[in-house]
C-alpha cells in the first residue's frame, strides 16, 4: 500500500517536472530563435545600408564627374576658343603693324573678346564657389539667392532666419548651400509652385533649413521610390551631399503645402 | 525539524510575501503603468487583495478562502485578457480573446452562484490555464514576428509571457492531475500541492517583477 503511494507520488512529481522542463526548454528555444532571427534581420539591414551607401557614393562620383565634364566643356568650348581667336588676332597684329586701321579694329575686337573671356572665367569660378558665399556668408548667400529668384518674377520666395547668426561649420556650408540650391531648383522645375518659404533656424547642435512651398510636393516614400527606380540625378546629388555632411533630409506633404526639412550638425561660428 | 517540513512551513509565507515584490518594483518603475504590463500590475493588486481578504476571513470566521480564490480567478482572467488584447496585433484574435474570456467568466460566475461555491472550480481553472497558455505561446510568436528589440531579455512582454506560460502550465498540471494524487495519498496531496503551488507563485511574481523592472530601460 505504502509502495503504491510512493510510486504514485513519484509519477506525479516526475510528470510535473517533465512538463515544466518542456516549457522551460521551449522558452530557451524561443530565445535562441529570436536572437537568430534578430541577427539575420540586422545583417539584412546592414546589407541594405551598404547597398544604399554604395549607390550614394556612385551618385556622388557621377555628380562630380558631370560637374568636371561641364567645367571642362566650358573651358574648352568658350574660354579655349576665345583664347585661340585672341592668339590669331595678336598674330595678325604682329604681322601687320603698319596697317593702323586693321590694328585698331583687331585691338577693339580683342578687348571685347577678353572682356567676354573674363566674364566666362568669373562664371565658372562663381559656379565652383559662389563669391557671395565666400564674401558674405551662408545666410546672406541664401538671401541673395532668394532675391535673385524674386527678381525673375515667376515665383515669390519668402526668406526668414531665426538662427541668431549661428551657422554650421565652413566645410558644411558649401554642401548645404548646394543642397538648398538644388532643392529650390527642383521646386521651380517640377512643383509648379507660386510661393516658397525658406526658414533658417539653429537649435542645440543642429541647424535647420525648412523649405515650404505651395506646389505639388513629394514625401519620403516618393523619394525612396524615385531613388529605387534610378531616377533623379539631382535628387541623388541632394541625398549624397546630405550624407556627406552627416545631415538629415525629410520630405513631407500636407494639405495645403509641402515641406523639405534639411538638418545638419552645427558648430558654433559667428558670421 | 526536517528540511521538507521546514520547506512546507516556510513556502506559503514566502509565496504570499512574493506578491509584494512586483508591487514594490512597479512603484519604483512607475512608468510600467504606461505600458501594456499595467494590467499585470492590477493583477498583482488583485492578488494582494485576495490574499489579505483570505487571511482576514480565515482569522475571523475560520472559514475557507476557496470562494475568494474562485472570485479572484474571474478577475485574473479579465486582467490577463486585457493584457493579451493590448499585445495582440490582429483584430480577429482580439475578438476571439474577448469571447473566450466572456465564456470563462460566465462559467465561473455560474459556478460561484451555484451550490458548489466553496469548492475549487477545477474546470474553470483548467480552461483558463489552457486559454492563457495558448495566448502566451501566441504572444511569443508575435514577439518573433515583430522583432522590436535587439535583446529579447529587455522586452517586458517576453517576461510576462514566460511568467504566464510557466505559471499556468504548472497550474494546469496541478488541477488536471491533482485528483490522481489525491486518490493515492491525501496527506501527500496537500503537501505537494502547497509546495508546487507556492513555488509557481514565487516564480510567477519574480518574473512579473522582472517585467516591471525592464519597463524602465524599455521606456528609455
Amino acid at each position: 500500500m505504502e509502495n503504491q503511494e510512493i510510486s504514485g507520488v513519484t509519477e506525479f512529481v516526475a510528470l510535473g517536472s517533465l512538463g515544466m522542463i518542456v516549457l522551460i526548454v521551449f522558452i530557451f528555444l524561443f530565445i535562441i530563435m529570436y536572437q537568430k532571427k534578430m541577427n539575420t534581420h540586422a545583417l539584412q539591414i546592414n546589407e541594405k545600408e551598404t547597398n544604399h551607401q554604395k549607390e550614394l557614393l556612385g551618385s556622388t562620383i557621377m555628380v562630380e564627374e558631370k560637374e568636371r565634364e561641364r567645367i571642362a566643356k566650358n573651358l574648352h568650348d568658350d574660354i579655349g576658343t576665345n583664347l585661340n581667336v585672341l592668339k590669331l588676332q595678336l598674330t595678325k597684329i604682329s604681322r601687320n603693324p603698319a596697317d593702323k586701321e586693321l590694328v585698331a579694329e583687331l585691338l577693339h575686337e580683342s578687348k571685347a573678346m577678353l572682356e567676354n573671356t573674363i566674364q566666362q572665367v568669373r562664371g565658372i569660378s562663381k559656379d565652383l564657389m559662389p563669391p557671395v558665399l565666400m564674401n558674405l556668408g551662408f545666410e546672406k548667400a541664401l538671401s541673395e539667392l532668394c532675391r535673385n529668384i524674386n527678381n525673375s518674377n515667376s515665383i515669390y520666395v519668402d526668406f526668414t532666419t531665426m538662427s541668431e547668426g549661428r551657422t554650421p561649420d565652413q566645410k558644411i556650408i558649401l554642401q548645404l548651400y548646394r543642397i538648398v540650391n538644388e532643392v529650390v531648383n527642383n521646386i521651380i522645375k517640377h512643383a509648379n509652385a507660386t510661393h516658397i518659404s525658406m526658414k533658417l533656424s539653429a537649435q542645440g547642435n543642429s541647424y535647420t533649413v525648412l523649405v515650404a512651398h505651395n506646389g505639388n510636393g513629394i514625401n519620403d516614400q516618393d523619394i525612396k521610390k524615385l531613388s529605387g527606380e534610378g531616377k533623379g540625378v539631382g535628387l541623388k546629388s541632394i541625398l549624397s551631399r546630405v550624407q556627406v555632411v552627416n545631415g538629415r533630409i525629410e520630405y513631407s506633404t500636407h494639405e495645403k503645402n509641402s515641406e523639405i526639412k534639411i538638418e545638419v550638425p552645427l558648430k558654433e561660428s559667428k558670421q | 525539524m526536517l528540511l521538507k517540513e521546514y520547506i512546507i512551513e516556510i513556502l506559503p509565507g514566502l509565496s504570499t510575501a512574493s506578491t509584494f515584490l512586483p508591487f514594490i518594483i512597479a512603484l519604483i518603475c512607475i512608468n510600467c503603468l504606461k505600458t501594456e504590463v499595467k494590467w499585470l500590475f492590477f493583477l498583482v493588486l488583485a492578488s494582494i487583495l485576495a490574499e489579505l481578504i483570505g487571511l482576514i476571513m480565515h482569522h475571523y470566521t475560520k472559514s475557507g478562502n476557496i470562494i475568494y480564490i474562485n472570485i479572484y480567478q474571474i478577475v485574473e482572467t479579465i486582467l490577463i485578457t486585457l493584457f493579451f488584447r493590448s499585445t495582440t496585433p490582429t483584430i480577429i484574435l482580439r475578438y476571439l480573446i474577448t469571447l473566450l474570456c466572456t465564456g470563462i467568466c460566465i462559467w465561473s460566475l455560474y459556478f460561484i452562484l451555484g451550490p458548489n461555491r466553496n469548492s475549487l472550480n477545477d474546470v474553470a481553472f483548467g480552461i483558463e490555464s489552457i486559454y492563457v497558455m495558448i495566448f502566451s505561446l501566441l504572444g511569443f510568436y508575435f514577439l518573433l514576428k515583430k522583432l522590436q528589440n535587439n535583446n529579447i531579455w529587455d522586452i517586458p512582454v517576453f517576461w510576462v509571457n514566460s511568467a504566464l506560460l510557466l505559471y499556468f502550465g504548472g497550474n494546469l498540471f496541478l488541477h488536471g492531475f491533482g485528483n490522481y494524487l489525491y486518490e493515492h495519498s491525501l496527506y501527500t496531496f496537500f503537501e505537494l500541492w502547497s509546495i508546487i503551488h507556492s513555488s509557481l507563485n514565487i516564480l510567477f511574481y519574480i518574473l512579473i517583477a522582472v517585467a516591471f523592472w525592464k519597463t524602465r530601460k524599455y521606456q528609455a
